[in-house]
């Protein structure tokens, strides 16, 4: 269990973290330069915050009011690096020894080896880091780390440094060996929505150095709580909208563009109105509600979908469609489309704080 | 002119007080330099000049300090002699400590320039892993700063080895005490002697360069492995 509330100056802006976290992966996602990788510092003890207080299962770290302030070396915090920052002199072996100095030497001996084992390295024990690759680093940054069995584990941008064609892979890798040998809190920062999702249970957004919504990762990207955390999430529909009510439901008008939403209610007759791109379907004819017959301006191939934007009526909707789906279709409807944006998966945000 | 009739007195002096010069500008040396490069504000560039100093003022300014900071009516000369009897000017501890500052300069800024280099990450993953300052010290800072501190002490021994005027201020012209042989060779040179001045000098650079090449070689060999 970790529990932070803190905040810190930070040249033009102020960071506010204020969340709390189980034994779970939580993936902290935000803009970069909006105070994830400070608030990771301040929990490893880099950084001092201004004020707040930082917990770890009831073992108060830092406490402004009681001038709490426990050193680094105390902690008990893993901390993954963002370049893993693996000490270049030593190997591979005395790298993943080198936060057991205390320890007995069989003991030491017997932890190094079944880490090694772990992380499916036996045969690397005497590599220099600058012998291994990039995926290899870090998984000798992060048993180095768990070695120590650390109460937090803080990973920052843990992909970040790596190729795109093996971070999947590696994904698997470090799931696999957290899950093996870990079961406190993991916090996993990243600005990348995609690597959130399949690596972690639920989110942390930040917003202008603010912590503005935490929650399952499924609630966060169906219904961010702001524009910012929509745009955070990979949302690309975001429509200035006047808010109708009828039947019980709001209609959200964006100039032509009259959408039918599940939303009940919401007491500002002006908000954003969004909904993701992937979730827009391209539909046969104009059989049911909120389908529009849409202008195509711009296609652009994917490898598995095709990004569509369209126009109607001067508002733009991007749609990501499936290639098959698209392939079929095209070739029937020419340059217009009909477009099915799904009540349900239309939410509503304020639009500004 | 005999081979006996040469006083090599002043190559040996010359040999021990770089040496030991060398020596004390590393154990001072060294820490500086870490601190310095762990400190970003005003005062340790403040500092930073203060040590650079010596690079680029006059020998015979700095001469002219340490005469009036060590001299026998400085507080600090007429502590060391009430309290140990040591006196530093015009003595061989002045020539060491002229030495010593006119070399300190290229040894911290090396330093410098490889503790800086080091990934202020290292340091923070090494706390973390719950080692102390002290302990990172030597299990991380210097094995990855030693090739820097290293070339910086090859460097401050050249300049100790050759160091004229400040030493000349300081530990004085007396033969068999205080003449070192870039003293021996300008003494040399004003008593008309010629044959004993090109003597001295090619002494003073066959040892200079072979005390030097021996160094480079050690460098690069420890560097290799």
């Amino acid at each position: 269990m970790l529990e932070v509330k803190i905040s810190k100056r930070l040249g033009n802006f102020i960071l506010h973290a204020d969340f709390q976290a189980g034994n779970e992966i939580l993936g902290v996602l935000g803009p970069s330069g909006c105070g994830k990788s400070v608030t990771l510092r301040c929990i490893a003890g880099i950084e001092t915050p201004d004020d707040g207080h930082i917990a770890v299962n009831a073992r108060t770290l830092f406490a402004a009011a009681r001038r709490i302030n426990i050193p680094s070396r105390l902690r008990k915090v893993g901390y993954v690096f963002q370049n893993y920052a693996l000490f270049p002199h030593l190997t591979v072996k005395q790298n993943i020894a080198f936060g057991l100095k205390d320890m007995a030497k069989d003991e030491k001996e017997y932890r190094v080896h079944a880490m090694l084992k772990t992380i499916r390295m036996e045969g690397y024990a005497q590599h220099l880091p600058a012998q291994l690759s990039g995926g290899q680093q870090q998984r000798v940054s992060l048993a180095r780390t768990l070695i120590t069995r650390p109460d937090v584990l803080l990973l920052d941008e843990p992909f970040s440094a790596l190729d795109n064609h093996i971070k999947r892979h590696l994904e698997n890798e470090l799931l696999e060996i957290i899950r093996a040998s870990y079961n406190g809190t993991v916090l996993l920062v990243t600005h990348n929505i995609e690597e959130a999702h399949r690596l972690c249970d639920r989110i942390l957004v930040y917003e202008n150095g603010k912590t503005v919504q935490i929650g399952d990762k499924h609630e966060v990207t169906e219904r961010p709580a702001t524009a910012e955390v929509a745009r955070v999430v990979g949302c690309h529909n975001l429509l200035y909208a006047n808010i109708l009510h009828k039947d019980g439901r709001l209609i959200a008008q964006c100039g032509a563009l009259s959408l039918r939403t599940n939303c009940h209610s919401d007491n500002f007759p002006q908000m954003i109105a969004g909904f993701h791109s992937y979730h827009v379907r391209p539909v046969p004819d104009k059989a049911t509600t909120n389908t529009f017959h849409c202008r195509i301006r711009d296609v652009r191939e994917g490898t598995a979908a095709v990004s569509v934007t369209a126009d109607y009526a001067g508002q733009v909707i991007c749609a990501e469609i499936d290639k098959h789906r698209w392939e079929m279709l095209a070739k029937q409807q020419g340059d217009m489309l009909y477009l099915h944006i799904p009540p349900e998966k239309i939410f509503l945000v304020p639009i500004n704080l | 002119m005999n081979a006996s009739d040469i006083n090599l007195f002043p190559l040996f002096l010359s040999l021990k007080v770089a040496f030991t010069a060398t020596l004390l500008s590393v154990v001072i040396g060294i820490p500086v330099a870490y601190f310095l490069s762990r400190s970003e504000g005003r005062a340790a560039d403040l500092a930073d000049s203060l040590l650079t100093l010596p690079v680029v003022l006059p020998p015979t300014v700095l001469g002219y300090y340490l005469l009036v900071l060590l001299g026998r009516q400085s507080v600090v000369g007429r502590f060391l002699e009430d309290n140990f009897q040591v006196m530093i000017v015009f003595t061989p501890a002045g020539a060491v400590v002229a030495a010593m500052i006119v070399s300190l300069p290229f040894l911290v800024k090396t330093a410098r320039t490889a503790f800086a280099a080091i990934d202020k990450d290292l340091i923070d993953a090494a706390r973390l892993l719950g080692r102390t300052d002290f302990n990172i010290f030597f299990a991380v800072l210097f094995p990855l700063a030693w090739r820097g501190i290293l070339s910086g002490t090859v460097l401050a021994f050249a300049r100790a080895l050759g160091d004229f005027g400040t030493t000349l201020m300081v530990a004085g012209n007396i033969p068999g005490k205080t003449v070192t042989m870039p003293i021996a060779i300008y003494d040399a040179l004003l008593a008309g002697n010629k044959e004993l001045a090109d003597l001295l000098v090619i002494i003073m650079t066959v040892v200079a360069f072979s005390v030097l090449f021996i160094l480079n070689r050690l460098e690069k060999n420890m560097l290799r492995s």
